[in-house]
């Protein structure tokens, strides 16, 4: 059986490769970017099974992409677990998500590691 | 005297006797003749002053051995007529009393004068009344212009018909002119008007307010509005007191910043910390899998971050710090040289062209470390804004030093990422950073220290996708 893909949108390098080793070690393909313009490109190349995503990041935010995300056909059925620093920008997250239904996962930084693992299987039925 | 009811007496032949009116009038009556001794007293003259008929006027009741200097009883006797004047006696206990003389002539047959008769009212107890109300009034005056606020009175037309010393000072304005112009320097009443709100409701009424003050100052102002009434209980003015709040306003936004800087500070702290938490998974997992390339990575990022917060908290020190800068002759130009080269391996490895225009200047008295850390971080920072711009493979960075009339410019620009609008208005008040990129988020807010601390002045233009210009003015 082919691993399932997860796509990890972050702006933080060191965290690009915590996350990536992470969910490889558990038995995941993983794909990076550090904006979520790079990120449209990535699920334009290949839709991923989930995405983990943050949401204070420079040029196009977390919410926006996600905005983005939810509003197409093609993705708005893609699991999506937020992962951020920032409360504030989660609260803004949730206060704008009109008429978008609610993320799949919230996490907060730093993360718990089986909390995330935990999050992921389940939401990919493993 | 006796009547059959009040109705039946005739008041026009009613003859009051002279003895009677001489003897109870309130009020002290003597007789003296032209050699100033006293030939006649009334009872009350006598009760207070003692029965010293014969005796001068000036022994008896100035407590004198000779005549007054300005004698009303002389007057009389030369001009004949009544003079009146305030005067101060002493009763035979000594006590002084004031009182109100009037100084009449008696003439005989002939029409001659013959003696004089000094009338004296007892104004003490008046004379005690206007001096504790004068002494009232001081005091209410002097509290009135030294509390520190400001106090107006308007009238209904919304002009001035008092205001305390406070106030002047502070907006000038005299009686008689529109409160609004004085300190809203507007032409016409303003919309909201809390002045109005008393006249309408008779209420108390307290408000914010920015007011200018003659030099043109803004200032925030606490204001309570309050009725003033007549007998009758009509509002006949307003009174206006007003506190200066600018100083808490500011303290305000200053709290406000603190508890921007200190969520920042947690997001960056959080970010690091999932690096070094990152960093030590990734090495376990090199020994786990036996990948000497991965336990290196992990290390890598254990390291990066280590340096990262240990960066952090030098900045978070030096920030914090209040220090005078230690000034000493310091060549601008030669800093600029010696960042360039130290970056020139960055700016080859990043596709980065370098545009210098660096002018030789005096040395500059400032503090050394700080100025170089001043340029070092604002290169630093176009250098990122390159690195993180996707968009172009090749940016360039622009270095501009020169010195006009004692000011010396230093700009540093870039073709970068630029900075967004809302982050651009905070730039030196909060913590910016791009992430991954070493920086503690504290640089721009030291770059401004630094200037602050040099009395400069610093300033960004920039929109976003199209770079940046930091500019520093420096004055001698």
């Amino acid at each position: 059986m082919s691993k399932k893909s997860i796509l990890i949108i972050d702006d933080e390098p060191d965290t690009l490769i915590y996350f990536s080793t992470l969910l490889e070690d558990n038995g995941y393909n993983t794909i990076t970017a550090d904006n979520g313009e790079t990120g449209l490109e990535k699920i334009n190349e290949s839709i991923p099974d989930l995405i983990t995503l943050d949401i204070t990041m420079p040029e196009m935010s977390g919410v926006k992409y996600y905005r983005t995300i939810r509003g197409n056909e093609k993705w708005k059925t893609i699991p999506i677990i937020i992962i951020t620093g920032v409360s504030d920008e989660f609260q803004t997250f949730i206060s704008s998500r009109k008429q978008v239904p609610p993320p799949d996962g919230y996490i907060s930084k730093p993360v718990e590691v089986s909390e995330l693992i935990g999050l992921v299987k389940k939401l990919l039925g493993d | 005297m006796s009547f059959a009811s009040i109705e039946a007496m005739d008041y026009e032949s009613l003859k009051i006797p002279d003895a009677l009116l001489f003897e109870e009038v309130p009020c002290y009556i003597s007789l003296q003749d032209r050699s100033h001794s006293i030939i006649k007293a009334n009872r009350r003259f006598k009760e207070t002053f003692g029965d010293r008929l014969g005796e001068p006027c000036y022994k008896v009741y100035k407590l004198r051995d000779e005549k007054c200097e300005v004698c009303p009883m002389d007057s009389v006797f030369i001009n004949g007529q009544i003079h009146e004047s305030e005067e101060i006696v002493f009763s035979q206990e000594g006590f002084p009393i004031n009182v109100i003389v009037n100084v009449a002539p008696v003439r005989d047959d002939s029409g001659n004068i013959v003696a004089i008769m000094e009338m004296a009212t007892d104004i003490t107890e008046t004379k005690r009344l206007q001096k504790k109300l004068e002494e009232s009034s001081e005091k209410y005056r002097t509290l009135y212009d030294e509390v520190p606020c400001y106090i107006s009175v308007q009238d209904r037309n919304f002009r001035l018909v008092d205001v305390n010393k406070q106030f002047k000072d502070e907006f000038g304005g005299s009686p008689g002119e529109f409160c609004y112009k004085v300190y809203k320097k507007r032409d016409e009443r303003c919309e909201v008007c809390p002045v109005a709100q008393v006249f309408e409701d008779g209420e108390f009424h307290s408000s914010e307010e920015i007011v200018t003050s003659k030099d043109g100052k803004p200032i925030n102002m606490l204001v309570y509005t309050a009725p003033i009434l007549d007998y009758n209980g009509n509002i006949v003015s307003v009174m206006e007191m007003s506190t200066n709040i600018t100083n808490l306003m500011n303290t305000k936004t200053q709290m406000t910043l603190l508890g921007q800087l200190v969520s920042g500070l947690a997001h960056t702290i959080k970010g690091i910390v999932t690096g070094l938490e990152g960093g030590m998974y990734v090495v376990e997992s090199g020994f786990r899998n036996s990948s000497d390339a991965t336990v290196k990575k992990g290390w890598d990022m254990v390291q990066r971050n280590v340096e990262r917060i240990s960066h952090m908290v030098l900045d978070m020190l030096y920030f914090a710090k209040d220090r005078l800068p230690e000034k000493e002759e310091v060549r601008l130009d030669k800093f600029c040289h010696e960042i360039i080269n130290l970056y020139e391996k960055k700016f080859k490895d990043n596709n980065i062209v370098t545009k210098l225009d660096i002018e030789e200047l005096k040395p500059y008295l400032g503090d050394r470390k700080s100025l170089y850390t001043l340029i070092l971080t604002l290169v630093e920072n176009a250098i990122h804004a390159c690195t993180w711009d996707k968009e172009r493979q090749a940016h360039g960075i622009g270095i501009h030093l020169s010195e006009m009339d004692s000011s010396i410019k230093l700009e540093i620009s870039d073709d970068g990422v630029g900075i967004a609008p809302d982050v651009k208005n905070k730039l030196f008040t909060t913590m910016y950073s791009s992430k991954g990129s070493g920086g503690s988020g504290f640089g721009l807010m030291i770059v401004k220290k630094i200037v602050d601390e040099h009395e400069g002045e610093i300033s960004v233009e920039s929109e976003q996708g199209h770079g940046a210009k930091f500019v520093v003015r420096l004055r001698r």
